[in-house]
């Protein structure tokens, strides 16, 4: 078991609304491709920073590969204490201890972060270094890696994202957009997480280095089975891609299942706000107009070739 | 406003060239959507027109107009751009001050501004949220306010600059329809610099940029069908038009009028 | 969602709030000076009572201003909340320093008796750890300070030493007076700060520079420095957070490490704010310099400051007290 969260509320400060409420989740560590999917301030940032403690819940237990816990109950003392803030080493802290909240926990949070690899948004952004190698090496030492050690998990991060070996020496700095990307998913790459979860990987990335970027992902888990998952607002990458969908609305998890379950109950899909991907849509129109028949609906430019081949779409 | 590049170069530095003997002509009220992929070019072209940068080689022609040092205040009388972020291009406290920002460089009188501000902001209809800080606003609000503050400049070309690449389908969604809005109701020339094939599909005109140099241009149809040249410059052509290619030397039922329905889809999403 | 507040500004429909911010500057800047401007206490009981009145007198109009902002008083004590220490520090100082006649207030001879200590260490370690259960912890602690003094005074065995701890008189006097003085002076300046928009202190702020233009000197660009710092503070604020918390993926613990390494992640931190902030200033100067911009140039000023009659009367009285108090100096 990966992930597994037991009735996890949050919220950012002591007078605002839940952010999280009561989520339930169980994400398994191999081959899963999650794509999360809500529109803004529906709570999906929210729930990945959980998922690696860099912020903690309000109530529930994250259970995180079976021995990391971290469980919030409600306490009728105070803890609100600065070493109890320096103890338990995250951030987003102040409210919750103020409200009397205890936390139970059986490992360290930093390991935890070790497990659950995060990947902002536009990650270009927290490069630092003097060259894209040191740059990578920089999460494997915080972990207490040596120097070697740290030099061959950045070597061989930057060559699973597709680097070209003449960039390593180079200043992070000086290299274009799309690689400064992906030289950010090296530096948690290098980290050998057991599950990645990435925000909004391909958001300002042009129609090629969307591509680029997906596919990288999609060879990182057919190589290693590691599990993905992803925030996106991309249905057509949803289509495509995902093998689990899970769609937040005002804090709660609305749907967790499969895709095609999604995308074909029209209906309930304009509840969530959401939109179907392109081929979707084209096939909807192209069935209503009496030119192509199905009974699964297409999901991908693919797989509506083929219904328009006279062909149907199996599981 | 007709805008006319003629063979203008320019580079940022001596290694990385980005436009080069650049030619194009942009007619009065045309709404013309220039493509490329991050790099090509095509946002220094938008920095260009606004005198942000200095070319090296050629003119530029505003109205038969050259700009240049002397004449670039002037000019940027009849230019509004609106850039990607937007956050860093939101200067007021709040949304009142920023759509005054412009005006009150124009030196308008005050009741002018006050008037244009609420007008403006009807338009875009953020009308409820003039005294809100840029915190309160989500992207594709901030964005409708830099737009509203172009419009009280009441310029006669409008440029934007990717302005829907850092919003959600949200924001992307009211951004574009404000640009439909604008080209039907007004007689402004717009320029839509932009990656994305579909915010192209209703303009009058799309040129693509590849490495500073123009691959091709055309009606929409015209360039949506050049899928190798797209392909080429690090685009995608629409999915319905990609399904079309795919299928071009295969048989299949209602051949004909799939193509056509798919070719319709196209331009009515 | 983790916005902080720009300054401290509440939203009101007030008198205060409603008063030119020009006339609530000089005027509440004028009631400070006229604070300090209040004699020390003297060393005979006619000064000290003179003093002690003006003080008073101060207390209640500033009171009474406070009141009309129609902010409830807890936001104020916050702002104080945060000097409290100071204020504490600063009493305790003036009482144990010798001044004026050295009239004895309290003159105790602690013993150092071992057992007293060790009790008071059990009451301090007692304490700390009951003090989730203790209501008003602050003044239960200064009750066990008191008490632990006056369980020195009583050799309880094993004394190794005494020393005598002296309270004056007059440090008394003084400690409430500095004390009461810096309390109104910080009240004053947060009516100010809770009744007036950044950018209304701004535009009064450059009004008031407006000479300094004779000087040659562009009062509009630090204006405008000023606005653009007060719009861009929480966006900086929230994306040092991103930051934070992206370092924070990549392992990194400011609490521990080397002092090299803790060095190499403030850098972490500090090198992704530089950059985006550079690309931040450039882009922000573009966007200015499309809108036509000019640095220095004249500009229709959208925010007009109105000098109105409650601003008159304000004024006016403000300047009675000022000149009340100037006077009873000079005498």
């Amino acid at each position: 078991m990966g992930i597994n969260f037991q009735r996890v509320s949050y919220k950012y400060s002591y007078n605002a609304p839940l952010t999280l409420k009561e989520v339930s989740l169980d994400i398994s560590s191999k081959d899963e491709f999650i794509c999360i999917l809500g529109h803004t301030g529906s709570g999906k940032s929210t729930l990945v920073q959980n998922m690696n403690a860099l912020l903690l819940p309000t109530s529930g237990q994250i259970t995180v590969f079976d021995k990391n816990v971290v469980k919030v109950v409600k306490h009728p003392y105070k803890l609100n204490t600065k070493k109890n803030r320096l103890k338990y080493n995250f951030i987003d802290n102040k409210k919750l201890f103020a409200r009397g909240n205890k936390i139970v926990y059986s490992s360290n949070l930093k390991v935890l972060r070790k497990h659950i690899g995060l990947v902002f948004q536009f990650p270009e952004y927290q490069l630092f270094e003097s060259t894209v190698l040191k740059d990578v090496m920089f999460g494997p030492k915080n972990f207490g890696l040596s120097d070697d050690e740290a030099r061959r998990a950045a070597k061989h991060a930057c060559n699973i994202v597709g680097l070209p070996k003449d960039v390593l020496e180079k200043s992070p700095f000086s290299l274009s957009g799309g690689q400064m990307r992906r030289v950010a998913i090296a530096g948690i790459l290098a980290l050998n997480p057991d599950i990645i979860v990435l925000d909004e990987p391909t958001v300002g990335l042009d129609p090629k280095g969307k591509d680029e970027l997906m596919n990288l992902l999609v060879s990182i888990q057919k190589e290693t089975s590691k599990t993905i998952i992803m925030i996106t607002h991309d249905m057509n990458v949803v289509g495509k891609y995902a093998k689990r969908v899970i769609v937040m609305d005002q804090g709660n998890v609305v749907f967790d299942g499969n895709k095609r379950d999604l995308f074909e109950d029209i209906d309930r899909l304009h509840k969530f706000n959401l939109d179907l991907p392109t081929s979707s849509s084209l096939a909807v129109k192209l069935k209503e107009r009496g030119l192509i028949n199905y009974t699964h609906l297409p999901l991908s430019k693919e797989e509506l070739e083929t219904v328009i081949l006279g062909g149907d779409i199996y599981e | 406003m007709k805008v006319r590049f003629n063979n203008v170069s320019f580079a940022y530095d001596e290694e990385s060239v980005v436009l080069k003997n650049f030619n194009l002509t942009i007619n009065d009220g045309e709404m013309v959507a220039i493509l490329g992929h991050n790099g090509s070019g095509k946002s220094t072209i938008a920095k260009i027109m606004m005198g942000l940068l200095e070319v090296e080689k050629g003119e530029i022609y505003l109205n038969d107009k050259v700009l240049n040092m002397d004449t670039i205040e002037e000019c940027r009388n009849h230019m509004s751009i609106i850039f990607q972020n937007p956050d860093n291009q939101f200067v007021g406290v709040t949304v009142k001050d920023d759509i005054a920002f412009g005006l009150e460089n124009k030196q308008l009188p005050r009741e002018e501004i006050l008037n244009r501000i609420q007008k403006y902001l009807r338009l875009v209809s953020m009308e409820d949220f003039i005294d809100h800080a840029p915190e309160e606003l989500s992207g594709g609000q901030k964005q409708r306010v830099a737009i509203a503050g172009a419009l009280a400049m009441e310029s006669e070309l409008m440029i934007f600059d990717e302005s829907t690449s850092m919003l959600d389908p949200k924001g992307t969604k009211e951004v574009n329809e404000m640009i439909k809005k604008i080209k039907n109701e007004n007689n402004k020339t717009i320029i839509v610099i932009t990656h994305n094939l579909e915010e192209a599909s209703y303009a009058d005109r799309i040129v693509v940029l590849n490495s500073g140099e123009v691959v091709t241009d055309g009606t929409p149809k015209e360039v949506f069908k050049k899928i190798e040249v797209l392909e080429a410059s690090g685009l995608k052509t629409m999915e319905s038009v990609s399904i079309i290619h795919n299928l071009k030397n295969k048989e299949y039922k209602n051949k004909k009028e799939i193509e056509e329905a798919l070719w319709e889809l196209t331009f009515n999403e | 969602m983790n916005n902080i507040a720009l300054g401290q500004y509440v939203d009101g429909k007030s008198i205060i709030h409603k008063l030119d911010p020009r006339t609530k500057l000089l005027s509440l800047m004028l009631l400070m000076i006229a604070v300090f401007l209040i004699p020390k206490p003297l060393n005979n009981s006619f000064g000290r009572t003179a003093s002690f009145i003006m003080l008073g007198g101060f207390a209640v109009i500033i009171l009474m201003i406070v009141l009309f902002t129609k902010i409830s008083l807890i936001k104020y004590l916050n702002s104080l909340k945060q000097l409290a220490f100071l204020f504490i520090f600063t009493f305790i100082i003036q009482l144990l320093t010798p001044q004026g006649d050295n009239k004895l207030l309290l003159d105790l001879n602690l013993n150092l008796s071992i057992v007293g200590i060790l009790i008071i260490i059990a009451w301090i370690v007692l304490f700390i750890l009951l003090r989730k259960f203790i209501p008003l912890k602050l003044f239960v602690f200064l009750g066990l300070t008191c008490l632990s003094i006056y369980l020195l005074t009583y050799d309880l065995g094993f004394s190794f030493g005494s020393f005598k701890l002296k309270l004056y008189e007059d440090g008394l006097y003084n400690g409430s007076f500095f004390f009461t003085r810096i309390f109104l002076v910080i009240m004053l300046s947060t009516v100010l700060t809770l009744t007036t928009k950044p950018t209304d202190l701004t535009s009064a702020i450059e009004w008031y520079l407006h000479p300094l233009t004779y000087l040659k000197i562009n009062v509009s660009i630090f204006a405008m420095i000023i606005s653009l710092a007060l719009r861009f503070i929480p966006t900086l604020f929230n994306e040092t957070q991103k930051i934070l918390k992206a370092q924070s993926s990549r392992g990194v613990d400011f609490k521990e490490g080397t002092l090299k390494e803790q060095i190499s992640q403030i850098i972490s931190l500090l090198i992704p704010m530089l950059v985006i902030s550079f690309k931040r200033a450039a882009d922000l100067a573009d966007a200015m310099e499309a809108r036509g911009y000019i640095p220095g140039a004249p500009r229709t000023k959208l925010n007009i400051m109105k000098f109105g009659l409650s601003d008159l009367f304000s004024f006016i009285i403000t300047l009675i007290i000022f000149a009340t108090i100037i006077i009873i100096k000079v005498i």
